[in-house]
């Protein structure tokens, strides 16, 4: 239900009439931070440090997935750059602006929204819109536009404390568009949303993308995220611990393949393939036996396994997922589901 | 984009959105009113009493001080009390947050507050005087001109020091504290504090007495106590204290009095401010 029902129906051009072609402009980052750290609190033992010389660059046009375990920092680093939370250390630029000056007027070309929506509780959506449009220095005209979009035109003379939480994140979506941003930070944006909602997030963020808009976007969702984003990073306790492209990240891109194999014995199986020359990994899974292999040629192994007497009851290739990829770097913040039962 | 660039640009956006926000608040009509309804209690209060006292004397210009003094001791408060109510919820409910997020600086968030304490400091000081004006007019006794005299107007400048002061008070505790009640909590129990603490001290010796003069809440109630004002009616009073053998009232200058309430309301806002400049949101 976020789109109106003229986007619901699959008519898009309600958004690409909403979302202005860009104009070409010079390569340069949106978004580019140097060693940004923040600590809170300044006595040795008390402090902790939230961010720990984060470094990262979005280039415009990028749909930046950024992500991390809660408590891991992304939220305290997108403050930074929004201008909420002073750094402890590091610098940043947007759209090349470092400077408090420049860095207002290059916030001008951001649209952003932070963890839970944020609004005048005893106000209308319409009335917290012409709150954030006085801001942006857009007219009512806009507003009007924003409000349709997120289909909450109906509700827009309704208090902000009446409305769901689904309600409460399409209002945020509106007043994050109203200046029809270059930048778009959205952090948990499918938050309280259905799955119907979390779809309709993920068509606007593709369509945004593909208008040249940047998006940054923090989420938990990685199976979301996997399918919008071009570039993501992983923090870890306030550190990135990976960034570049989703290929780059998942380790889809080097040489090399894996297979996900089953067989009537699985530890003869697992013995063979460890004595397989162009296995570089061998990892039990739930669903069989996982094998990295420095070649492509799946057949190859499919012969050497039956002439080790082995037949197998599956062989596929096995793609990680940004999950996997996800869960190995931060392995170790998350405690197993049967630890915390028990 | 952002909010017009030009100085007029961005006074122009920060009176529109401290409107808004005001206007649509029910807390700031209930708090408008019910100030409306004091002024008006008072004022019909002095109209009764012009009928049924002999010897007093509900009229302009006379009767400025009966108008102004009991605004002049609640109001301040009054104006504390709605500041917080303003302020404080824009960090519980994240809206001054959200509103850096779209583009205002913190300087101009606190530009907007300031201008909103400002414009509360003129209505809660034009309400008496509109309402005691009217109702005076409107007692038996004949005004013979609404002008006020010399007296009148410093203790009407002494209203409106009172209630920066205490604006300005209440703009410091709710940027410090971020929260409504404790914020409302705080001023009143420093009130109670500094009023022992000057009762306390000022019994050791009179010049320890004389100097608690000049904590906030006892400048205030100075400030606020038309005698400081009206030199007749304090030359009235301490004859008659005289003949009952009590000390004549002193007050502080006027001069100085002015001075310290303008930099005791120096002092809070720059606190307020360098507090939200340093502070992460």
């Amino acid at each position: 239900m976020l789109l109106d029902k003229r986007v619901r129906a699959g008519h898009r051009h309600a958004l690409i009439r909403f979302v202005p072609r860009p104009r070409r402009l010079a390569a340069m980052p949106v978004i580019e931070t140097f060693e940004l750290t923040k600590r809170y609190g300044s006595r040795r033992g008390k402090s902790v440090l939230a961010v720990d010389q984060v470094s990262i660059a979005v280039e415009r046009g990028q749909v930046f997935g950024f992500l991390g375990p809660n408590g891991s920092g992304k939220t305290t680093t997108i403050g930074m750059l929004v201008g909420i939370i002073n750094p402890t250390g590091g610098s940043f630029r947007l759209f090349g602006a470092s400077e408090p000056g420049e860095l207002l007027a290059a916030r001008a070309r951001v649209g952003a929204t932070l963890e839970t929506p944020n609004f005048y509780p005893y106000m209308t959506g319409l009335d917290n819109l012409r709150v954030a449009a006085a801001i942006k220095g857009v007219g009512r005209e806009r507003i009007d536009e924003c409000l349709g979009l997120v289909g909450l035109a109906d509700r827009a003379k309704h208090r902000f404390k009446t409305y769901s939480l689904g309600m409460k994140q399409r209002l945020a979506l509106a007043a994050t568009m109203l200046n029809d941003p270059e930048l778009v930070i959205l952090d948990e944006p499918a938050n309280g949303l259905d799955p119907q909602g979390m779809r309709e997030i993920r068509e606007i963020i593709r369509i945004l993308a593909s208008r040249g808009k940047t998006i940054f976007l923090s989420s938990h969702l990685l199976w979301e995220v996997e399918r919008t984003c071009t570039h993501v990073a992983i923090v870890r306790k306030g550190r990135i611990v990976s960034t570049g492209t989703v290929a780059e990240v998942v380790g889809t891109d080097t040489a090399g393949t894996a297979a996900l194999l089953r067989a009537e014995d699985a530890d003869a199986l697992v013995a063979a393939l460890e004595g397989y020359p162009e296995a570089t990994s061998v990892q039990r899974s739930d669903d069989g036996v996982v094998v990295a292999l420095a070649s492509d040629d799946l057949a190859a192994l499919n012969r050497y396994l039956a002439g080790q007497g082995i037949h197998l009851s599956h062989l596929a290739p096995h793609r990680q997922s940004l999950e996997d990829a996800f869960m190995d770097l931060t392995e170790g913040d998350f405690a197993p589901m049967t630890e915390i039962a028990t | 984009m952002s909010g017009g660039g030009t100085r007029t640009g961005i006074v122009g956006m920060l009176v529109r959105i401290e409107a808004l926000r005001t206007t649509k608040r029910l807390a700031f009509w209930v708090a408008t009113g019910i100030f409306l309804a004091f002024n008006a209690a008072f004022g019909i209060g002095n109209i009764r009493s012009d009928i049924a006292r002999p010897g007093y004397t509900y009229a302009l210009p006379g009767s400025w001080a009966d108008i102004l003094q009991p605004s002049a001791n609640i109001g301040p408060f009054f104006l504390g009390v709605t500041m917080i109510l303003f302020l404080a919820p824009e960090f519980s409910w994240r809206t001054a947050r959200q509103n850096v997020i779209d583009g205002l600086s913190k300087e101009r968030f606190y530009a907007g507050k300031l201008m909103l304490l400002l414009a509360l400091l003129v209505l809660y000081a034009a309400i008496p005087v509109a309402v005691g004006a009217t109702t005076a007019l409107l007692s038996p006794s004949e005004s013979s001109s609404p002008l006020v005299g010399p007296a009148d107007f410093n203790y009407m400048i002494a209203y409106a020091l009172g209630l920066l002061m205490w604006g300005s008070g209440a703009f410091m505790l709710a940027v410090l504290l971020r929260a409504s009640g404790a914020a409302m909590g705080i001023m009143f129990v420093y009130l109670l504090v500094e009023q022992i603490v000057a009762d306390l001290l000022g019994r050791s010796s009179d010049m320890v007495a004389s100097l608690m003069e000049f904590l906030p809440a006892q400048l205030h109630g100075s400030l606020a106590e038309p005698l400081m004002h009206y030199p007749q009616m304090l030359a009235q009073r301490n004859a008659a204290r005289a003949e009952q053998g009590a000390p004549p009232l002193e007050f502080i200058d006027f001069g100085p009095a002015i001075g310290l309430a303008l930099a005791y309301s120096a002092l809070f806002l720059a606190t307020a401010f360098f507090t939200l400049r340093r502070r992460d949101l």
